[in-house]
């Protein structure tokens, strides 16, 4: 029986930020996805993954198969996971804008994360309030685009977001999770 | 099916409809098949969803990896929160096959080793993905990572505390003043973070206990820390509360430990810490022996002078941090072998390399004529010692030469007549000029007296100097340490070298006094190191006083004699001088020879293999036995009481002390004067009468010894026989 720390109280009260990971897979052909939960020091509390494999791609335009697969990922990944997390974030790189505006709803905030604006909303202005947060040291300030309301001031949500942002923790899980599936399913998917 | 309540899917048509051609069709997506462990986990907050739609995928590598069965592992979803990595629960990673990737972390370092071939799959995939979803070890060690430091870790810090992550064995020998414990307690904290370890067992020495409390909760603030020490009432139940990290003393550990399964200290530790690990350097102490068989999967020694008299302290310290396969002794290994060995466990790093800027340090020799009356009185005390030594003939022993050298030197510090000092005449005026300038001074002395130690001392500078020996008890010494830091006023603290030379962080003094001089430079480097550590911001200057014409001269030349001889024998270590003389030098240092037939010469403290009996032991009757068991007891400074005819476990005597560091320590004894050796009956008998006072050590006196099944129960469960021969050393005067 774990002997609980002294902040776990603490720890517990500001909940979990779930990390979702999205990577394109060559053999087979899909795409693999996975949840990564942490606390507020970064420590893993519930990782969730799946993988779907994509029908022959020339009779689909990629990013319909791309948007179909993460759909179909998120959902099922969210559906397994028998923790709430209290905010999700995911990279505007790998999780198209359509998922959480158009396909898929959620009670927590959802945060995209990119280095610049122009990963957030390559076809012109974001379509939300952006956020600029301190980075990782030596890679400059992140952008996060909100795609639910943001957390207001003063919120669980909020604090535990500035205490990732504090501690490093807004990059580097999605690291970790990309680790995770890597040894879950192999370095090539 | 009902879905968790935190997401909703927008749209009941799940794909988009796309376009090729002329053809529109809907992508039909094959997902991963639900895994026993997804199924098997509870679920919050309503049912689980059923399993798509099967189609079989390779195997995942996981499931390759773990060389179980062929099963599908393509989603699931695993709680990582509070999983278990220590290593105890894992068993050796088997070789790597063909089948592996090329990959087959180590023990500990990742997922590798987790699974045994009937462990739980579940549990064994969930502990591989707990492993390597851990922070890692560089975020966390970040500055501004998810576990805040109380100050920024040097360099050369954050790689010793590297070092004390990925290897279970090491022993931490960097220069004294470099954080040996800020690097221990900051791995602790994330091995514990990480799981890696859920307890931990740091021994140290009785005046260290506060400085090491201070420094865990600076430093790892969320562990939950037990100290065990003090009443043997409160240590049984300490042992028992529930703590990541248990601090104890070498003292309270020899005094508490048994073999006994039941016993707190009998678990296995993850890991276990010796700070100031030379208390070990002797393997034939019994905390030395203690400490090498306490059940442990990791070890950290720390100690700035892992050798300080002899080879053969470093091979002890080495039977605990990394022991040799059984059968095959340090000491039986070539001194290349031993090197080598050691150039794997040891992390040493000198002041001089990692901390450029440190204020240097100064030592100033100060050798000084005696007073008149110091002359005549140390004279006459020698001339009168050798003549005693000389009248002891072939009974002369090493001890006699010890006592009449600590007669002298008590001489060169005061005179026991006039109470006139040279040396303390110079120090005064000293520091006079330093209070005028603002600074503060430590000054070490060997003696804790109020004739010719640190009493002595401080008393002789009107009372303005704070004491620090081993007599006070940890409370009186934290507040003692306490205000020397905060006071102003306070600007002088005497140490004894014993209670006050190792550990402290005293940077508040830039000034170092060695009153007298100890045998062994390397102690008395520790000393210094007190003030010449990280934190100081001014130049530290040391004077070491010496008598001229007197045995304190003859001493330092001799042991500098020896010092190119230990520099050789541990490269990175500066060895310095041995603690103790051959018995040869010791007669020299006063014109005489060592007689030849004594085989205890060149190590006082070993008994005599057949000494003659002391007393005759037959004669006395049962009572009076006992009562000679107690006088001798309490000719060593312990309180004797005696018990009752009807006491459990025929206890005849109960004999305590608080132990030179502080620590109580409760001896029940059993006396049984028998004409044949005493059966295992009655140590179990013993032994149950023990178990009712927890902290107590039981002894046996007897004369005729112990069978032999008798004496095995007896170290099994840490009860001390003495016999004959044991009885013997009691009867010799307490100096030696």
């Amino acid at each position: 029986m774990p002997i609980p720390f002294r902040d776990q109280e603490e720890l517990e009260d500001l909940g979990a930020a779930a990390f979702l990971r999205i990577e394109a897979q060559a053999n087979p052909a899909g795409y693999r996805g996975a949840l990564f939960q942490i606390n507020a020091r970064g420590e893993p509390l519930e990782f969730t993954y799946n993988r779907v494999e994509t029908p022959n791609t020339f009779l689909w335009r990629p990013p319909d198969i791309r948007r179909a697969a993460a759909r179909k990922l998120a959902s099922s990944l969210f559906g397994l996971s028998p923790r709430v997390p209290r905010l999700l974030l995911c990279l505007a790189t790998e999780t198209p804008s359509e998922l959480f505006a158009e396909d898929i709803s959620l009670t927590v905030p959802v945060g995209r994360i990119a280095h610049s604006l122009a990963e957030l909303a390559p076809h012109g202005a974001p379509d939300g309030l952006a956020e600029v947060l301190d980075g990782p040291d030596g890679q400059g300030p992140l952008h996060l685009l909100w795609q639910s309301p943001p957390p207001a001031e003063g919120s669980p949500e909020r604090t535990l977001l500035q205490r990732l942002a504090t501690y490093g923790l807004l990059l580097e899980p999605f690291e970790r999770a990309s680790i995770g599936m890597d040894e879950l399913y192999g370095a090539q998917g | 099916m009902s879905a968790p309540p935190w997401f909703v899917e927008r749209s009941a048509a799940a794909p988009i409809p796309g376009w090729r051609g002329l053809i529109m069709r809907q992508p039909r997506l094959v997902q991963g098949i639900a895994d026993r462990a997804t199924l098997a986990a509870p679920v919050a907050g309503g049912a689980r969803q059923a399993a798509l739609p099967v189609q079989v995928m390779a195997r995942p590598r996981a499931v390759r990896k773990l060389g179980l069965r062929e099963e599908e592992r393509h989603r699931g979803s695993l709680s990582l929160a509070g999983i278990s990595l220590r290593d105890e629960l894992l068993p050796a990673p088997r070789p790597p096959t063909s089948d592996d990737d090329g990959e087959w972390p180590q023990r500990g370092g990742g997922s590798a080793g987790l699974v045994a071939p009937d462990a739980d799959v579940d549990l064994a995939l969930a502990r591989m993905l707990a492993a390597v979803l851990q922070p890692p070890a560089e975020l966390l060690l970040a500055g501004e990572g998810p576990i805040e430091w109380h100050k920024p870790l040097l360099p050369f810090q954050l790689d010793g505390i590297r070092a004390l992550l990925d290897r279970p064995s090491l022993l931490l020998a960097d220069d004294m003043g470099l954080g040996k414990t800020v690097q221990s307690i900051a791995a602790i904290r994330i091995l514990t973070r990480r799981r890696q370890i859920e307890n931990a067992l740091v021994v140290v020495p009785a005046g260290l206990l506060g400085q090491w409390r201070s420094e865990l909760a600076l430093w790892a603030p969320e562990l939950r820390a037990v100290t065990v020490h003090g009443e043997a009432r409160d240590r049984a139940w300490r042992w028992r509360a529930p703590a990541h990290v248990y601090l104890t003393t070498y003292e309270t550990l020899r005094s508490d430990y048994s073999a006994n399964p039941h016993s707190p200290l009998a678990r296995t530790w993850d890991l276990v810490v010796l700070d100031e690990a030379q208390r070990i350097k002797n393997p034939d102490t019994e905390i030395s022996r203690v400490c090498k068989r306490l059940s442990r999967s990791r070890q950290w020694a720390l100690s700035g002078t892992p050798l300080e008299n002899s080879i053969e302290d470093l091979i002890s310290i080495l039977d605990f941090v990394d022991p040799a396969p059984a059968g095959a002794g340090w000491q039986r290994v070539s001194q290349e072998e031993l090197r080598e060995r050691l150039r794997r466990v040891q992390l040493r790093r000198r002041k001089s390399e990692v901390l450029k800027d440190l204020p240097p340090k100064l030592v100033t020799p100060v050798v000084l004529p005696l007073t008149a009356s110091q002359r005549a009185s140390y004279d006459r005390a020698e001339r009168e010692g050798i003549v005693w030594l000389r009248d002891l003939g072939r009974g002369v022993r090493v001890g006699n030469v010890l006592e009449l050298i600590a007669r002298l030197k008590a001489i060169c510090n005061f005179d026991p007549v006039t109470g006139h000092s040279s040396k303390l005449e110079d120090m005064r005026e000293r520091l006079r000029i330093l209070a005028t300038e603002g600074h503060k001074a430590l000054v070490f002395t060997q003696f804790a007296n109020a004739q010719s130690g640190a009493r002595a001392i401080a008393n002789a500078l009107d009372g303005h100097a704070l004491v620090y020996t081993g007599d006070l008890s940890t409370a009186e010494r934290d507040r003692v340490l306490a205000r020397f830091r905060a006071e102003d006023a306070q600007r002088v603290l005497v140490l004894s070298l014993r209670a006050g030379g190792q550990g402290l962080n005293l940077q508040d003094a830039s000034y170092v006094f060695h009153f007298d001089r100890w045998w062994n430079p390397a102690v008395e480097q520790q000393a210094e190191s007190r003030s010449h550590r990280l934190g100081q911001r001014y130049p530290v200057t040391v004077y070491t006083y010496t008598s001229e014409g007197t045995i304190e001269e003859r001493i330092e030349q001799t042991l500098a004699a020896k010092q190119g001889l230990f520099d050789q024998i541990v490269d990175d270590v500066t060895i310095d001088l041995p603690a103790r003389l051959s018995g040869d030098e010791l007669f020299g240092l006063f014109d005489l020879r060592a007689p030849r037939m004594q085989a205890d010469l060149e190590s006082p403290p070993v008994p005599d293999p057949d000494p003659a009996p002391a007393r005759d032991y037959a004669a006395l009757s049962p009572e009076g036995f006992e009562a000679h068991v107690g006088a001798l007891l309490e000719r060593r400074g312990w309180r004797v009481a005696g018990t009752p005819p009807s006491h459990d476990g025929g206890i005849d005597l109960i004999a305590t002390r608080a132990d030179d560091l502080g620590s109580e320590v409760a001896l029940y004894i059993q006396c049984k004067n028998h004409a044949a050796p005493v059966g295992v009956r009655v140590l179990r008998e013993l032994n149950g009468a023990i178990r009712q006072a927890p902290g107590a050590r039981g002894v046996l006196a007897c004369p005729a010894g112990a069978t032999a099944d008798a004496t095995v129960f007896a170290r099994d469960r840490g009860i001390l026989i003495w016999d004959r021969a044991a009885l013997a050393e009691l009867e010799q005067p307490a100096h030696s």
